[in-house]
């Protein structure tokens, strides 16, 4: 359209310059030129045509071959070098093909011989001026395709540049960018990111977010912020603190920063959060706090063993230097009995010596196992009657359903554990009340449990009593006394067996401690002559 | 050895049975007439009942410890002038200070030896006849 359009107007106005030094000629073709719309200009010889060329542009030169000061071909190359679009129709009045192939060669459009036909002049004029306006217009074209080529390159070349900047921004930043888009699927996530979720990129994007990275126990909740920003109830999310899935299967936890993302109307397409790894921050702080609990109560420990360990010195020290001060005023019988005091704070005082020293051996890891293959049942009725020594007055009972296996265990240790069970049950029962002792195999395990009827732990103390010390708080309130290592002992050692231990209570009804020991399995049985 | 006027009550609270009882045969050789008891409310019942020379008090007890008992005493005029020696198993700074600031006339710290008992008791109780 544009093309056609321009066509008529550009004709009309195309400029010819003629070279001739025949004036008649140059008046006829300029009067059929100037008929048909075109610029004629004439001139006489090679120098002023040159010199008409110089700043100034034809479309079309009519050159006589033969002109006064100069052969007309001898300017072919001089108007082609100035204007190469120029069309140059080569005129003479004799036919030399020589001539012709010569001008042609060196840019001429035709070649026309005198006298010239008018109307052939007219249609090479014609022809080669439109080829001409094809020509110039194709380049104008081609050069506006490749303006916008370049153009277009560079608002790419931009616009990658730009992207490429915003990703380093988001690849250098040390937290984890994740947008998330309304279907919950990821959309971006940053480098950083990658690393801290051990994942590549392409393992991210496009995934659930929730179903993929986070842990079921926290999922329902962190669905719930999401919602609710998806909803625009809230506009952002300042801090939260959330577990996340690794690629390797491992948890990390992640500080959130969350805001909404939007599109430019205004509605929300998704969330974009920032987080940050807190996972050893957490880890650091879990222990700073172990830390100084371990240091309240070794402190608690220090006063409390010091207190423990003067109460038996007292009896020892007083009935002492009572038998050394009053000996003669003082009955047989009675020094008998001051001595058996002596003798009781003694053993008190070897007890609590021993379980602080085995309490600290346990938690150095240097408790050492005498392990040897024992019948379980012979050592909870060998207990069972001891303990019926040291508690007359309760009803201390066995029951023990079906055949007992031998155990490997260290049967020492496996007996204060089984004493001190014995002694709590009780000590916290009042005499006349039954302690139970019950015994059972139980798939891969040996369930032993002691059952009293004393006056139970309270519900939110359950929880605490395998720990150290857990007594000194109960200890104004009543308590016979201890170290309260007892049953932290009785944990550790039941443990260090590869056994569990756990206790059922009811205020006011009593309490059962469980404890379990692993059964010998086939291959742990000794078999001399067992075939390979 | 000291005479001693049998009306000379010595009030001895004590949970440690062991203690107790070793304390209390101290001071019966020593010529007094002992009241025991293992906690603070029986504590103050027996010496708001009796005419007591001393109190010999463990500040650890079951419920209502040795603090509340010296408290009460102090802050009741009849029984301000009691003499109240602390014993305990606790050897902390701060507590005998904060014990002896209370009105106690003696803090002692267990084991014991029964002269430390003997001596503390005769400082604090002037013999009522001095016999001779």
């Amino acid at each position: 359209m544009r093309l056609i359009k321009r066509k008529g107007k550009m004709d009309e106005k195309a400029s010819i310059l003629i070279v001739d030094d025949n004036e008649s000629d140059c008046r006829s073709l300029s009067l059929i030129f100037g008929k048909k719309g075109y610029k004629v200009e004439t001139v006489g010889t090679g120098r002023e045509t040159l010199e008409k060329v110089q700043g100034r542009f034809f479309n079309a030169a009519l050159l006589d071959v033969r002109l006064p000061d100069m052969e007309g071909t001898e300017l072919l190359v001089p108007l082609k070098k100035i204007h190469p679009d120029m069309v140059i129709i080569m005129i003479t009045a004799y036919a030399s093909l020589e001539t012709a192939t010569r001008a042609l060669n060196e840019g001429a459009s035709a070649y026309l011989t005198k006298p010239l036909k008018m109307d052939e002049v007219l249609a090479t004029i014609g022809n080669a001026l439109e080829k001409q306006r094809l020509t110039i217009e194709n380049r104008r074209l081609y050069q506006e395709v490749q303006q916008e080529l370049i153009e277009r390159k560079q608002a790419e070349e931009a616009l990658r540049e730009e992207r490429d900047r915003a990703q380093k921004h988001l690849d250098v930043v040390g937290v984890v960018l994740v947008a998330v888009d309304a279907n919950r699927k990821v959309t971006l996530i940053n480098k950083k990111g990658c690393e801290i979720l051990g994942c590549k990129e392409e393992e991210i994007i496009g995934k659930d977010w929730f179903d993929n990275f986070l842990p079921e126990r926290t999922k329902d909740e962190v669905v719930a912020i999401f919602d609710k920003l998806m909803a625009g109830k809230i506009k952002s999310v300042e801090y939260y603190e959330s577990p996340v899935l690794t690629g390797t299967g491992g948890e990390i936890f992640i500080a959130w920063h969350n805001t909404v993302l939007t599109d430019e109307t205004g509605k929300i397409i998704g969330a974009l959060s920032s987080g940050e790894d807190i996972t050893e921050r957490r880890l650091l702080w879990t222990k700073m706090v172990e830390y100084e609990e371990l240091n309240k109560l070794k402190t608690n420990l220090l006063s409390t063993v010091s207190h423990e360990l003067r109460t038996p010195l007292a009896s020892i020290k007083g009935y002492s230097t009572m038998l050394l001060d009053y000996d003669k005023r003082l009955p047989r019988d009675e020094k008998r009995q001051h001595l058996e005091s002596i003798d009781r704070a003694t053993d008190r005082l070897t007890e609590l010596i021993d379980h602080l020293l085995d309490m600290s051996r346990l938690e150095a890891g240097l408790l050492r196992l005498d392990v040897g293959l024992t019948s379980i049942e012979q050592l909870i009725q060998d207990a069972v009657a001891e303990a019926r020594l040291r508690s007359p007055g309760y009803r201390l009972k066995v029951k023990v359903k079906g055949k007992l296996p031998a155990l490997k265990m260290d049967v020492r240790r496996i007996r204060q554990v089984l004493d001190n069970l014995l002694d709590n049950a009780c000590k916290y029962s009042k005499k006349g009340t039954e302690v139970l002792v019950r015994a059972q195999t139980k798939a891969h395990e040996l369930e032993i449990s002691v059952t009293d009827h004393g006056r139970g732990i309270p519900a939110a103390d359950i929880d605490r009593v395998f720990d150290r010390m857990y007594r000194i708080e109960q200890r104004l309130a009543q308590d016979p006394g201890g170290l309260g290592l007892g049953l932290a002992l009785c944990k550790a050692l039941v443990e260090t067996h590869r056994g569990r231990i756990w206790l059922e209570s009811t205020e006011g009804i009593g309490t059962t401690v469980y404890f379990t020991l692993p059964l010998v399995t086939e291959e742990e049985l000794p078999h001399d002559e067992k075939e390979p | 050895m000291m005479k001693r006027n049998r009306k000379d009550i010595v009030l001895v609270i004590e949970d440690e049975v062991d203690v107790r009882k070793f304390a209390s045969r101290v001071l019966t050789l020593e010529g007094f007439t002992v009241l025991e008891t293992d906690n603070g409310e029986q504590g103050l019942k027996l010496v708001r009942k009796n005419k007591c020379a001393l109190v010999l008090l463990d500040l650890r007890l079951p419920g209502r410890d040795g603090w509340f008992v010296l408290k009460k005493m102090k802050e009741d005029s009849a029984l301000r002038d009691v003499p109240v020696i602390v014993f305990t198993a606790s050897a902390g700074i701060p507590q005998r200070e904060r014990a002896l600031s209370m009105g106690a006339v003696d803090y002692l710290i267990k084991p014991l030896s029964a002269a430390a008992i003997r001596d503390s008791v005769a400082r604090a109780v002037k013999p009522q006849d001095s016999g001779i």
